[in-house]
């Protein structure tokens, strides 16, 4: 089964960069994965280029989450893409211990069907950073937030 | 057979629309309406029908209930102008009966196909088909099979380039893809049952693969009118049950530490996930013969429509073999 995960680990001094990119799904080993993730305190999970999560895959992601925390490892998450945010509003469990620290938001220009995000910073205020303009790169027109407000809201807590 | 149906809604211009509707869409029904929550004219009704708007103060989740038990037995369908009243009705009053929900938008009314159709489904028993939720036009469906894990992949991405070639709003096509996904493996995984009738294959991690024999096949049909975008995924098996989806997405909805299934096997979530990936979920059960699982999600406008729209959620049974 070929698998539809692929990740890229990046040691650092003040903790590791793991960035996963596709699909998390049946045919994700996040036992491999964890054999390759050096020692440390934190790891900082890029996760804005997962675009689909399965049931099974939420499953594996909450066992892998589990597996760093009784490594003692500090575990944020960062850039969340929609697939992701859309999770952790679904499953108690998929935050795990980790921390959301930035999610991707979306905005929609329904004449050229194309999607913008914006990186949302958790820490910060949420509504000035979903409120700013964003202009579509093809047309020019002004976009709106395609997503219900008080979603990142949820996220904050 | 002339059958008979209640009406109540406390807005009088949707009760009347609501029999403009069934009158010119269904024949041979007697329609009693009225727009109070309680009174009867003592006869029996084959079936009951009741609005419900999530601003109506007057209405709550426990006045449903009272009409529930005021008809005992009689098939339900409620139709509601919010999707958050799914968790209370499916986690407070272990009532399995009240699976079949039609979505409204807040003053406006439910769309009159859809209620005419599971009005059909519910009086008729004519359960099964994906082409009941759609105009004749629209693009060409498309039908695949299944017998093994291998051909889900086939199929998956099959789906995928069905969805990518009809220019929908870019976060549909994962969100259509994640249904047809946990659709085929449900039916292939749970459904199968040995002689006995134990689960053949739902102890078995996902990663296992499966085989079916040809009379065992799973049909996958994709369709599309421009306004909604829909995948029925039938399997020979009529192993779920009302008491299973019930359940699933009881459990899912209370978000305990339970929500998760962490045997091998699947993750339980499967029924839940599809539920909030759709505009309407849609279950045909014809127990031990045939399992129907229908996803339709509204392409119409952005997102943010479909994600703060109501959400329809039925669950039909048949003892009978429906017409497909």
């Amino acid at each position: 089964m070929t698998p539809s995960l692929r990740w890229n680990i990046v040691p650092g001094s003040d903790g590791i960069g793991l960035s996963l990119i596709g699909a998390i799904d049946e045919s994700t080993d996040f036992a491999a994965l964890v054999g390759q993730i050096p020692n440390g305190r934190l790891v900082r999970i890029d996760l804005s280029g997962i675009e689909r999560i399965s049931s099974v895959g939420v499953r594996s992601w909450i066992n892998f989450m589990e597996k760093l925390m009784l490594q003692e490892m500090q575990v944020e998450l960062h850039g969340c893409s929609v697939a992701i945010v859309r999770q952790l509003s679904m499953i108690s469990q998929f935050r795990g211990h980790g921390t959301v620290r930035s999610v991707f938001a979306p905005y929609y220009c329904a004449d050229c069907n194309t999607e913008q995000l914006r990186l949302i910073d958790l820490h910060a205020e949420v509504a000035p950073q979903l409120h700013k303009p964003v202009a579509c790169p093809t047309c020019g027109a002004d976009l709106e937030l395609d997503e219900e407000e008080s979603l990142y809201a949820t996220l904050q807590t | 057979m002339q059958s008979r149906l209640l009406l109540i809604d406390s807005n009088k211009a949707h009760l009347k629309w609501m029999s403009r509707v069934i009158q010119s869409g269904i024949s041979e029904v007697e329609i009693c309406s009225r727009s109070s929550m309680t009174g009867s004219d003592g006869e029996p009704y084959d079936l009951v029908v009741m609005s419900y708007d999530v601003l109506d103060t007057e209405i709550s989740p426990e006045h449903i209930m009272g009409v529930r038990r005021e008809h005992p037995n009689v098939p339900f369908l409620l139709i509601s102008s919010s999707k958050h009243i799914y968790p209370k009705l499916l986690t407070s009053f272990n009532d399995k009966g009240l699976m079949n929900v039609l979505a409204k938008r807040h003053r406006e009314w439910a769309r009159p196909h859809d209620l005419v159709v599971t009005l059909q489904k519910l009086l008729r028993r004519d359960i099964f088909g994906l082409d009941k939720y759609f105009s004749q036009w629209g693009i060409e469906p498309i039908s695949m099979i299944v017998r093994s894990t291998a051909d889900k992949r086939d199929v998956l991405a099959r789906a995928h380039e069905y969805t990518a070639d009809l220019r929908i709003h870019p976060r549909f096509v994962p969100q259509f893809l994640t249904v047809v996904d946990e659709s085929i493996s449900n039916a292939l995984y749970n459904g199968p049952c040995d002689d006995r009738g134990a689960p053949r294959f739902a102890h078995l991690p996902r990663q296992t693969t499966v085989s079916l024999s040809n009379d065992e096949e799973i049909i996958v049909t994709l369709r599309c009118d421009g306004t909604r975008i829909g995948v029925s995924v039938v399997d020979p098996f009529g192993t779920l049950t009302r008491d299973t989806v019930y359940d699933h997405l009881s459990k899912c909805f209370r978000r305990g530490r339970d929500q998760i299934d962490f045997d091998l096997g699947g993750a339980g979530i499967g029924l839940y996930v599809c539920f909030e990936s759709l505009s309407h979920f849609v279950i045909n059960i014809s127990a031990g013969k045939r399992t129907e699982v229908i996803g339709l999600i509204d392409v119409r406008g952005k997102y943010l429509d479909y994600v703060s729209g109501g959400k329809s959620f039925n669950v039909f049974e048949t003892t009978g073999e429906g017409a497909s």
